[in-house]
């Protein structure tokens, strides 16, 4: 800190030191404090106090009717275009004086029921404020189900990054130790290119692929192995395989680039000298070049688990619902289909859980250590 | 090299500089310009959040004609989004919602300033007297009302029928079943969505006596009673799963799954098949014999509105019989505005009689207020349909 101050005067540092707290703040303290808190929190929806609530919403929609009839007479069809009616007469007559002292004498009951059930939603809420509100039966609660959708995700995420090492090792060997300048810039823009498209339109135009007049079934019509018009065709997006390939295709920039980083700071006399010194090329591989990449290995695994474990529009879009739905859309759901927001947060904390276990698994794999990382 | 002298080179080198004050002032100018727009434009402007299809260009250049008042339009796709996203902004950032008629429960929280992100309705400043009288009253029942007050105005009803290409299979009207779904000549061709198949496909078992529902209201009746239903549905569902297409989840997804996953028939919404047949007449939309499945859609204020003249200008605006025929030409739903008929075009006057004769609507069946488990365990039970 010393140091910084007096590089760059106290201005700049005070400025510097506010823009990172800030960013730790607003980007990873605040939304993971957030998110353990909620996870933290069991919502019962087969208790008393949520029976009560709903028990009073129906006495108040039945109380809301009858008063809505008291003052507007049975309800009635005024309009020129036929309309559906659930309930109530379809005819305009009025009220006797009967029928509106019936309504009146059921509307009191109805207030009578609710007043009695307001009490004990108080006295309930109360009770519930009192409580230690905190318990992990969020994180208990997974069910076999969502526990082996959770497996299959992180699996599913395995093979990702193993094909795209496999992918990208060659690649960035070639790149880096056996190409001259002008070849690395066309093999770097070829690269790249793809990469300058959104993320969405390339997972989009996978689609058009797989899809079921797509590129791969016209093809197989064109070759005779399939027809469009007795609909004889391969519904590709029910194979697990397009889900993988996407995935491979859309994160291989981030593992490329860390490989070719590292390996590029290699001196290539040393893998001359080995061969100079006999040693055959997988040798050489084994013992010089791999043990150099390990950072940039380690880190470009890393980020494809990261973001293959973490995906949710490749599953969501290639598949059009027809697979399994991974963890990361399992979470979504929690959130924006069951309503669950305490469940989700539970979730997503598990697969974070899960990704840094990955992290500090590849690193003792590979033997780096976090400062390797960083650089 | 140590750090220190690292930095000091870094400093030294002036494209690294000059990159800096160029990010500072971008910073700057990124920090200011949301609050200058949103000063200005705060007195004529309404934030409406709306289904995908609800608010359409013709409305909003003729409310803005009208008024002056600029909308500004943000869309969902379902019920459920609409509700999360609400909760998220903690009832702000919109001023008006749309959200169905039945789900009003779930804008209820007690995070909430009065335990619901909706704002009660002001009778005398919306124009309820635009609606025909029968929604407005059955609406109550529906959950437009929370604790004595108002808080959904009926906007428009729609359906959720079988929407079929009738040169692959020939349906007679008035025999089209929710247990079309499941034909052997199908297999593999049918879209629907989960969380409403087992909705109809269950009208269907029930009326076939395969599992007794009372016509699927015994899910709203008690937590167990749905578990029951519902599981055996699902069985039963799964036991076909060679049948799913493709599954949607808004009326995009569910056109694409006739247009490009290869569906032939689907349980949809309304505006799905009628437009699908508007394009090409070999699609139908009809009513299942069970009773077609039925929603009314209402809109609402939220609770952090900041626009509320704004608001209940346009929600009087949009509750004109003509802006109603406006609405249901284009989507194909029903406007709740009484007489909207006299202004809706012919395709929609045509369709509307092919579709609605009057078996279908002395017979529809009506989605009902959500109950506190019904959301949790429906998608407990789409969960399982989705991984089979």
């Amino acid at each position: 800190m010393k140091q910084l101050f007096e590089i760059y005067g106290w201005p700049l540092t005070t400025f510097f030191s506010a823009c990172v707290a800030l960013w730790l703040t607003i980007l990873i303290v605040t939304p993971q404090f957030f998110m353990i808190e909620l996870s933290l929190r069991f919502e019962d929806r087969g208790d008393r106090l949520t029976k009560i609530v709903n028990d009073l919403d129906v006495l108040y929609r039945d109380k809301g009717t009858k008063e809505y009839d008291l003052v507007n007479g049975p309800a009635c069809n005024t309009t020129g275009m036929v309309n559906p009616m659930m309930t109530g007469d379809s005819s305009c007559a009025q009220f006797g004086e009967e029928d509106k002292l019936r309504l009146e004498q059921q509307v009191r009951e109805l207030e009578d029921r609710i007043q009695s059930l307001l009490v004990e939603e108080q006295n309930l809420k109360e009770i519930k404020a009192q409580q230690f509100p905190y318990s992990v039966r969020n994180y208990t609660a997974m069910t076999g189900l969502h526990a082996w959708t959770l497996t299959k995700t992180v699996a599913f995420a395995l093979i990702v990054t193993l094909i795209a090492l496999a992918a990208c090792y060659p690649v960035a060997y070639a790149v880096a130790l056996r190409s001259g300048p002008v070849k690395t810039v066309i093999l770097f823009t070829a690269l790249f290119v793809p990469y300058a498209v959104n993320e969405l339109m390339r997972i989009y135009a996978w689609l058009t692929v797989f899809d079921l007049h797509g590129l791969l079934n016209t093809l197989l019509v064109i070759a005779g192995f399939a027809s469009f018009a007795s609909d004889e065709v391969i519904i590709w997006y029910r194979f697990p395989g397009t889900v993988l390939v996407v995935l491979v295709y859309t994160y291989i920039l981030f593992m490329v680039f860390p490989i070719y980083n590292t390996m590029a700071t290699l001196d290539p006399n040393q893998v001359e000298a080995a061969r100079d010194l006999g040693a055959k090329t997988w040798r050489i591989h084994w013992r010089v070049i791999i043990p150099h990449t390990k950072p940039g290995i380690a880190v470009g695994c890393i980020m494809t688990f990261m973001l293959a474990a973490g995906s949710f529009s490749v599953p969501y879009i290639i598949t059009r619902g027809l697979q399994p739905k991974w963890f990361t859309q399992l979470i979504y759901d929690k959130f924006y289909e069951s309503s669950n927001w305490n469940l989700g947060s539970a979730y997503s904390f598990t697969l974070l859980l899960i990704c840094i276990l990955f992290i500090f698994g590849v690193m003792a794999i590979f033997g780096v250590k976090l400062r390797q990382l960083a650089r | 090299m140590n750090d220190k002298a690292k930095i000091s080179r870094a400093l030294r080198d002036g494209s690294r500089r000059s990159f800096l004050k160029k990010s500072a002032v971008v910073a700057a100018a990124a920090a200011t310009g949301p609050w200058i727009v949103n000063s200005l434009a705060a007195s004529k402007e309404v934030k409406v959040f709306a289904w995908v299809d609800y608010v359409n260009q013709d409305m909003i250049d003729g409310f803005e004609k009208e008024t002056g008042i600029k909308v500004n339009l943000t869309t969902f796709g379902s019920n459920d989004e609409a509700e999360q996203k609400t909760k998220a902004s903690g009832g702000k950032g919109w001023d008006v919602i749309f959200p169905s008629v039945t789900n009003r429960a779930n804008y209820e929280d007690a995070n909430a300033p009065g335990g619901i992100w909706l704002a009660p309705i002001d009778e005398k400043r919306a124009n309820l007297k635009a609606i025909i009288p029968s929604f407005l009253r059955d609406s109550i029942a529906l959950g437009a009302v929370y604790r004595d007050k108002r808080y959904l105005i009926p906007y428009d009803w729609g359906t959720e029928g079988i929407t079929f290409n009738s040169k692959v299979v020939n349906l007679k009207d008035a025999e089209v079943s929710f247990g079309d779904l499941w034909r052997p000549e199908v297999k593999g061709k049918v879209a629907f969505r989960q969380k409403s198949v087992i909705m109809g496909t269950g009208l269907y078992l029930d009326s076939t006596g395969v599992v007794k529902s009372n016509r699927m209201l015994d899910v709203y009746k008690s937590e167990e009673d749905a578990r029951r239903v519902w599981s055996a549905i699902t069985v039963w569902i799964i036991e076909r799963k060679d049948w799913f297409g493709a599954f949607w989840n808004n009326a995009t997804e569910a056109t694409s799954a006739f247009k490009d996953a290869g569906a032939v028939i689907g349980q949809t919404w309304d505006t799905t098949g009628l437009l699908l047949a508007q394009e090409d007449s070999a699609y139908k939309y009809r009513a299942p014999k069970e009773g077609i499945i039925t929603w009314l859609d209402s809109v609402g204020i939220l609770a952090g509105a900041e626009n509320l003249d704004e608001a209940y200008k346009f929600i009087n605006y949009i509750l004109t019989p003509k802006v109603g025929a406006v609405f249901s030409n284009k989507t194909g739903y029903n406007s709740a505005v009484a007489g909207f008929g006299d202004y809706t075009s012919d395709t929609f006057k045509r369709q509307f009689a092919e579709v609605y004769r009057p078996d279908v609507l002395s017979n529809m069946w009506w989605w009902q207020a959500d109950t506190p488990w019904f959301a949790p365990m429906r998608s407990e039970f789409v969960e399982k349909i989705s991984n089979a």
